[in-house]
């Protein structure tokens, strides 16, 4: 389908976003990004709440979720996604500092689809986000979710 | 205190057994005593009463012989032969029962003695001369008959007034006894009463003893788990602290360095035109240290993490590990010269992420000393020695100063400069703690510029036999 799938990026530091912004636009995917700065935003964009009321694109392709966000942080928001019927086949990938086994375990029981760590080197960084980017908003199939 | 009440009472006890053995000495003896007395105070009557009955039997005799001599005739004398028997029977009987007293025994000799004198001298004088009866005048007759019979009637007389006074004196011994014998039983008694009593209280004296030295050690018992369970909370609090530390650092430290990374290279492809060599290698001396710190944090958190958690034992195939560190080596040795001789490795039973991590260590360590060289030669190999599997990783690269031998397994310690070989030096310290923690040890040896060989050794229980080196296991491994 013609309509550009999207990437929502939920995370919480400007200079995060700034450095994924720049790694995606190396790999000509930057136009697709849509940033949320916290878990409370990233689930107004999908619900069409709040100031996204008004969404009118479909849902993305894949959501990249940061984890330590203030008020509603990652894995609360991986959570009330995969808990909801309605949700929970949206891809979800978790992106973030922390390797920390707890992290990582909870993730996966509560149903994300992987679990990505930001790794200190730029170049990786780029080349993850690259990979990421062109599997899940173009290389996979997304689920029909009803959004 | 308690080894003196317990001599005290084993005295007590010991004096009790005394008096009693004493008690039951005595009185076996006294037993005995008394039946030896009572027997000889039979005797004593048996003899007063044959002494009796001889005297009796004399006389009638004489009486007999009286008659006879008178009237002649043998009828009265008759009488008198059995009486006479009597006497002489009585007479040894005396003699027996006399056999005690040595007074009494001569005595009782002399009795036996007469009395068959006087038979023979009675039986030779009035023994009928062919049924005729001598005729003496009794009054003349008889002579030393009679002087016989006085002598009788003098040791019988004797003898029963010494057998009197025997009996008499026997009866007061016995009484005496009797007395003594009843005075030691109520002394035995009182002494066993006052032993009994003495080792009643000592005994619970001990008991009481025991009893608080039992309380003093529950006491002290509750006391120490108390101060168990308190230390294990403490523990237990410390390690969640750890635990929150290292997670506040995975997520907090890496970000800042993350971004430190992302922007200067950022700023080095946007400015890349306007950067002259300097102003460049500034850029990348920025990204180099932030990615170092990265890798120091990641290094951090794995040591902690390694000292937290639990070994999980599973079966691993040393060969499959290698070649797996190996294919992760592959970017660094794709076009390098490396010769790899690699013996058969055993299968051990160990953490397997644990056991590769030391893996990929000491062989990427092979790999990145041996950089300087053209031919790089990589040895690894196996041997068992004692209860041990000893393993080797020998390279032919820098190698090391022997004099720095233990800094190596250091955290943090480097023996090498940053800008000869980079490195966190915390990759020798893993494998330290890996393989203590599998109960083995790490050594190494090496000479500067000469190459360097990495040992370390897992105990033999923990690995499985392989076809190689089998006949050498047996002898060692066993």
């Amino acid at each position: 389908m013609s309509d550009l799938r999207r990437i929502l990026l939920v995370d919480d530091s400007a200079q995060d976003v700034e450095l994924a912004l720049a790694a995606f636009e190396e790999n000509g995917l930057s136009d697709r990004v849509v940033v949320a700065r916290d878990g409370q935003e990233a689930l107004d964009y999908l619900y069409r709440s709040g100031k996204y009321a008004d969404r009118e694109e479909e849902l993305p392709a894949v959501v990249l979720l940061d984890i330590k966000m203030p008020k509603i942080d990652g894995l609360e928001v991986l959570r009330r996604l995969k808990s909801d019927p309605d949700m929970q086949a949206l891809p979800v990938v978790m992106l973030t500092s922390s390797r920390e086994e707890v992290d990582l375990v909870e993730s996966y029981n509560t149903g994300s689809n992987a679990y990505v760590v930001k790794p200190v080197d730029f170049n990786e960084f780029v080349e993850s986000m690259k990979e990421i980017g062109i599997f899940w908003a173009m290389v996979n199939e997304p689920p029909y979710i009803q959004g | 205190m308690r080894r003196s009440l317990a001599a005290a009472l084993a005295c007590s006890y010991v004096v009790l057994l005394a008096i009693l053995a004493v008690n039951a000495a005595v009185s076996l003896r006294n037993a005995s005593d008394l039946v030896a007395r009572d027997t000889a105070m039979r005797h004593g009557l048996d003899v007063e009463l044959a002494l009796a009955d001889l005297r009796r039997s004399l006389q009638e005799a004489e009486n007999g012989w009286r008659g006879y001599l008178l009237t002649g005739d043998r009828a009265f004398a008759q009488p008198g032969d059995v009486l006479l028997e009597r006497a002489q029977t009585d007479a040894r009987s005396i003699r027996k029962w006399s056999a005690g007293d040595p007074v009494q025994t001569a005595r009782a000799a002399s009795l036996v003695e007469s009395t068959d004198d006087l038979v023979r001298l009675l039986d030779s004088s009035l023994s009928p001369h062919h049924g005729v009866a001598p005729r003496v005048p009794w009054r003349r007759a008889l002579v030393p008959e009679r002087r016989c019979e006085d002598r009788l009637r003098d040791l019988s007389a004797q003898m029963t007034a010494d057998q009197e006074r025997s009996v008499a004196a026997l009866a007061q011994a016995a009484d005496t006894s009797a007395a003594t014998t009843r005075q030691r039983a109520l002394a035995a008694a009182w002494c066993g009463a006052v032993a009994v009593t003495a080792g009643y209280l000592l005994l619970r004296a001990l008991l009481v003893d025991r009893g608080r030295a039992e309380r003093k050690i529950r006491r002290l018992n509750e006391e120490l788990e108390q101060r168990v369970i308190e230390r294990t909370a403490r523990l237990a609090a410390a390690n969640r602290e750890l635990e929150a530390f290292s997670y506040a650092v995975s997520h907090d430290l890496r970000a800042p360095l993350r971004h430190i990374a992302g922007f200067a290279e950022l700023l080095k492809k946007r400015a890349a035109s306007t950067l002259d060599g300097a102003t460049a290698r500034y850029v990348d001396n920025i990204i180099r240290a932030a990615q170092h710190a990265g890798r120091l944090v990641d290094d951090v958190l794995e040591f902690g993490r390694l000292g937290r958690s639990e070994l999980r034992d599973a079966e691993v195939d040393l060969n499959d590990v290698v070649s797996g560190v190996r294919a992760q080596l592959a970017a660094e040795t794709e076009h390098r010269d490396i010769e790899w001789s690699i013996a058969r490795l055993p299968a051990v039973r160990g953490d397997a992420t644990m056991l590769r991590r030391a893996w990929q260590n000491l062989l990427s360590n092979a790999v990145k000393y041996t950089r300087g060289r053209e031919h790089t030669e990589i040895e690894i190999s196996c041997r068992p020695v004692g209860g041990e599997m000893i393993f080797a990783v020998a390279d032919n690269g820098a190698g090391f100063d022997m004099a720095y031998a233990d800094k190596l397994f250091g955290v943090f310690e480097r023996v090498h400069r940053s800008d000869e070989f980079e490195g966190t030096g915390i990759g020798l310290a893993h494998v330290k703690r890996i393989m203590e923690r599998h109960g083995g040890r790490v050594w190494a040896e090496g000479a500067l510029d000469r190459g360097a060989t990495f040992y370390f050794t897992l105990p033999c229980s923990r690995c499985k036999e392989i076809e190689d080196v089998r006949s050498a296991a047996h002898s060692a491994c066993g």
